[in-house]
């Protein structure tokens, strides 16, 4: 009997796409049945966005605020437990999330665990794997003795689901006393000129440049490239590029980054620290064994210099 | 104490402290009777053992015991460890499993008599390894080339060791990618560079234009090679001579740009360049020596900011531009005016007062500063900015003091390994909380008590 | 006035490693120790918070950890705060988070302050659990994610702003006394000045077990958790695909990825 309840996320009036990659989880898990719920005020008006293929059920709870408030969701969430006794509660590992999911936890009523990216059924007992030591390690969780498990679950690890379906709507009373309040939402600012912060595609450069009069080659090799020019601490400390583009822990988190070229840079723990969780990480350098080779998705082992002249070749 | 440049008081203090670090510092000064003792400071836990085995800045003498430890698990880490010494890997190569040799196949230190007995055929990692190696000699190289693959191939081509016959094989065997690299080779033969000149793709007519080795007919062909990227490479090759240049109106912005780089331009090339519609041209061209005033006076009004903090880079930028270039709009301008170690004082005295962080950076690295400011810039409120100080040869001992205190620990570590950094503040900095603060204090007081002694 | 700031002593694992014979752990002798990131951000918050009171109040800084979790407490004290403690215990080994914030609810529920913070999560196994764990186990009102905090010691209620993906925020009430986990960036923290540290030395560090704090071994260790690690192993991945070839083929293929990963 493995049913899995599907905590859908939702914001500003809209179903959160992750919600729709937990559906196709669950279905690869092997689930018997899937139901979606919908927790909030104005819930009802969403069951449409998630009625994709492999939905068998769409459950709503309406509460009193039609935005995220962790009481009321957890509250939600236990009231959905109690009355369908799912065998597996799947939401995302999201903010709202962080905000509500552990106190379900630390009732101590069911398995939990945060941020796996993988989940199997051994012969009626959920094992799920997640990373652990800075993602150096994966392990194997289980929970003896828990006949409902609570997981919240890794963003872009399975695909959405998609098609198109039309499960049986219900809904569910449940009541909570909310210790918060929503006030508003403050969108980003809009940015200026140079601000790393907001760069997508970043090119580095580190002690590898040897000299001030090597930073032009690599500018240019930025621009070509369509690249944000960035540097490690010692470039900037020379004076040899503005600390606004410094990258690091003395310098600034590329938040935005989604591919970082980082070239003549060792990666030390300091650098790391403001660029380790870009997705695509590229590195440059002669010695093998410099630790940014370890968080890099692709690597030369090679002369920045020769690897630049050539590079440049093929852009305009 | 604090002035004490006494070895051996040092090496006491060391002893009863008992700091692994700084005892690590001190092992390869200290004699017999005293090592002893800084090994049982350095080797108490395991986990140190770990570290040092790989870390680069593990004095020889330690390296040496852990390699005596005949623990797997520290000859991996020390068959990786960049600073190991050549004997040291020798060494470490007896008795070796192959995890271990791996590590020493590909070390750039090991010597030629360990490359020649490891034992390779049929061993791809092995092969791999050495090719790639630049120690690994070219009697070698030849037996690794028999039977080699493409990537086997790419390996041995850029070691500096391939010969003539070498190479002649390599282009006969390899593909486009090889046959470039031979034609960059400086060992490449003349029959060879023919055939490179007249090949129909152009990878290789451009890295043989960017052979140093080339003649100058040679490259007086290459710069009229039908591709820019090939007239880029031959008019980059720094062994051609400014003479032959031509007029500076290459259609190619890519050739444009390699000329306006090149080291020393003579003045007339230059000013067929400085107005160029490119402005990394006009950058590259504001930073040659050779530009004339007049020049430099255009360049320093251009609308790209980079072009004019190229002219406040330029060695030959007359005070009187500097003066116009250190009121610029943009701080990244007047912050190349402050990293001149020449300027002049009238003008240095307005960039003091500066409040941009990359200009007061600037101005604390400078020679030129007065003493009120770079004390000040030493208390800034900005924890990176204050660290500019320490390299300036000018700094005042009282400025060293409050660095010494600094909380930010980059800025002590900073301190503690640069010559201006007091004796006073190196027995300090032994007891900084960070380790490699500790370490780098311990190194450079052991070295300076040595060169008194 | 009196905050609690619940820290973690995180484990760097070295990229040379062995797991341990069990199977359950890494060997531990492959670690490097810090203070978690998030937690210097989380004391920082308590330190402006007393600052801005007229420098009166208190600031209690826990952990629950062996032996070496000390040098992380009295780097938090050579900060400023004023007492640490350590809570540990050789069956608390194997606890899981429920179980941690067990342990951290009991000291809550013995300190009574006027709140409490910690670091939205751990840098090295990222559970992102532990306050509001504590925050249900006291019963008492909470937010995660914060970035911007208005609080006044002794208001019944606080303002927040929650860190949303994308660079989005949400403005919140909370009640209080509460449990907030602080993220990244919500300020500037400060670095101990060495009188600060030497200071720290004398100040009081109490190091008590579970059962000081009426607590049973059923209630900690794997019996008291919720979860269990029944297995550690290496991924196949985490080295970077290394690109061969002369420097010419080379930077041809680097030149397609990166055109193929700037969406150009």
């Amino acid at each position: 009997m493995s049913d899995i309840l599907v905590i859908a996320e939702h914001r500003q009036g809209e179903v959160r796409p992750v919600s729709l990659e937990l559906i196709a989880a669950a279905k690869e898990a092997g689930a018997s049945s899937v139901t979606v719920a919908l927790i909030g005020a104005n819930a009802a008006d969403l069951t449409g966005a998630v009625s994709v293929e492999g939905v068998d059920e769409i459950v709503t709870v309406p509460t009193a605020s039609a935005d995220f408030q962790p009481d009321e969701w957890k509250a939600a969430v236990e009231a959905l437990i109690a009355a369908r006794s799912p065998s597996l509660v799947m939401l995302p590992h999201s903010v709202d999330s962080w905000g509500f999911a552990p106190a379900l936890g630390a009732t101590g009523n069911y398995g939990f665990a945060t941020d796996v990216f993988g989940i199997a059924n051994e012969g009626g007992e959920w094992v799920v794997t997640r990373a652990m030591y800075k993602e150096k390690v994966h392990a194997e969780i289980d929970f003896p003795g828990k006949s409902t498990v609570v997981v919240t679950v890794r963003g872009g690890t399975w695909k959405p689901a998609e098609g198109s379906s039309s499960p049986a709507v219900s809904s569910l009373d449940a009541s909570a006393t909310a210790n918060s309040s929503h006030v508003e939402f403050i969108e980003p600012p809009a940015t200026g000129d140079v601000d790393i912060t907001q760069a997508e595609f970043m090119l580095s450069i580190g002690r590898g440049i040897a000299e001030e009069d090597n930073v032009e080659q690599f500018s240019e090799l930025a621009d070509a490239v369509g690249a944000t020019l960035g540097c490690s601490r010692p470039i900037a400390d020379s004076g040899w590029l503005p600390k606004s583009r410094q990258v690091g822990q003395s310098g600034k988190v590329v938040a935005a980054c989604k591919l970082y070229l980082a070239l003549g840079i060792s990666g030390s723990v300091q650098h790391q620290a403001g660029m380790k969780h870009v997705d695509n990480i590229i590195a440059v350098n002669t010695d093998p064994e410099a630790s940014i080779f370890s968080i890099a998705r692709y690597g030369i082992v090679g002369d920045i210099f020769e690897i630049a002249d050539e590079l440049v070749t093929h852009f305009e | 104490m604090a002035e004490s440049l006494d070895l051996t008081s040092l090496i006491e203090f060391a002893v009863s402290q008992g700091d692994p670090y700084v005892a690590l510092a001190l092992h390869p000064f200290a004699d017999e009777k005293f090592r002893v003792s800084l090994e049982k400071i350095i080797f108490e836990r395991k986990r140190l053992k770990l570290t040092f085995a790989a870390a680069p800045y593990t004095p020889q003498t330690i390296l040496a015991l852990l390699v005596d430890e005949n623990d797997e698990q520290l000859k991996l880490r020390l068959s990786k460890n960049p600073a190991l010494s050549p004997e040291l890997l020798t060494k470490l190569f007896e008795g070796a499993s192959p995890a271990v040799i791996k590590n020493i196949a590909g070390h750039r230190r090991t010597p030629v008599e360990v490359l020649e007995k490891i034992e390779w055929q049929g061993n791809d990692v092995l092969r791999a390894a050495l090719c790639t190696n630049s120690n690994t000699p070219v009697n070698l190289l030849k037996e690794l080339v028999v039977g080699s693959s493409s990537a086997e191939k790419k390996g041995i081509v850029a070691n500096p060791n391939a010969d003539c016959e070498l190479l002649t094989q390599l282009w006969n065997e390899g593909d486009k990618f090889v046959q470039g690299e031979v034609a960059a080779h400086m060992a490449c033969p003349p029959e060879l560079r023919e055939q490179a000149l007249q090949h129909e793709d152009v990878l290789v007519r451009r890295k043989l234009a960017a052979n140093e080795t080339l003649t100058t007919d040679c490259l007086l062909l290459l710069m009229k090679d039908e591709d820019p990227l090939v007239r880029s490479a031959a008019i980059g090759n720094a062994v051609l001579e400014d003479d032959h240049l031509g007029s500076a109106d290459d259609p190619s912005i890519r050739v444009r740009r390699t000329e306006a780089k090149r080291q020393d331009l003579s003045t007339q090339i230059v000013d067929g360049l400085v107005d160029d519609e490119d402005h990394w041209v006009r950058r590259w061209v504001a930073r040659q020596p050779a530009a004339s005033d007049s020049v430099l006076q255009k360049l320093s009004q251009d609308e790209v900011m980079e072009v004019r903090r190229a002219v406040g880079r330029n060695r030959s930028c007359p005070d009187y531009i500097l003066e116009r270039l250190a009121k610029d709009e943009d701080s990244w301008v007047r912050a190349g005016v402050a990293l001149r170690e020449d300027l002049a004082r009238h003008i240095l005295v307005g960039l003091e007062k500066d409040d941009d962080i990359d200009v007061i950076s600037a101005v604390g690295r400078n020679p030129g500063t007065s003493e009120d400011v770079l004390l000040a810039i030493a208390e800034h409120d900005n924890r990176d900015v204050r660290r500019s100080v320490i390299v300036n040869p000018n700094v005042p001992d009282e400025a060293l003091m409050k660095l010494q205190d600094d909380p930010y620990p980059l800025n002590r570590a900073i301190l503690s390994g640069h010559p201006n950094c007091l004796t006073e503040n190196l027995w300090f900095l032994l007891k900084d909380p960070e380790p490699q603060v500790r370490y780098t204090a311990g190194k450079a007081l052991a070295v300076r008590c040595q060169a008194t002694a | 006035m009196k905050i609690l700031v619940a820290i973690k002593q995180v484990a760097n694992l070295d990229d040379d490693f062995e797991i341990r014979d069990d199977g359950k752990d890494v060997d531990h002798d492959f670690c490097d120790y810090e203070i978690n990131e998030w937690d210097d951000y989380s004391l920082e918050t308590a330190l402006q918070i007393r600052e801005n009171n007229g420098d009166e109040g208190e600031i209690v800084v826990v952990t629950v950890g062996p032996d070496d979790a000390e040098d992380e407490l009295r780097k938090c004290l050579g900060k400023g705060a004023d007492r640490a403690i350590r809570v540990w215990d050789d069956a608390i080994e194997g606890s899981d988070q429920v179980a941690i914030a067990r342990i951290l609810t009991k000291v809550v529920e013995k300190e009574a302050p006027d709140m409490v913070f910690m670091g939205v999560q751990a840098a090295d196994n990222a559970y992102a659990q532990t306050g509001v764990a504590v925050a249900q186990q006291l019963g008492w009102p909470h937010a995660a994610v914060v970035n911007a905090l208005e609080y006044t010691p002794g208001a019944s209620t606080a303002t927040a702003n929650r860190e949303l993906e994308g660079g989005l925020e949400e403005k919140i009430t909370v009640n209080c006394p509460a449990v907030m986990t602080i993220q990244l960036g919500i300020n500037e923290p400060r670095y101990a000045s060495l009188r600060g540290i030497k200071q720290a030395a004398g100040k009081p560090l109490d190091e008590i077990s579970h059962s000081d704090l009426g607590l049973s071994d059923d209630e900690v260790g794997e019996a008291g958790s919720v979860s269990r690690v029944r297995k550690v192993f290496v991924p196949e991945k985490g080295q970077a695909e290394l690109i061969e070839g002369t420097p010419a083929e080379q930077a041809a293929r680097l030149a397609e990825i990166l055109k193929e990963l700037s969406g150009a």
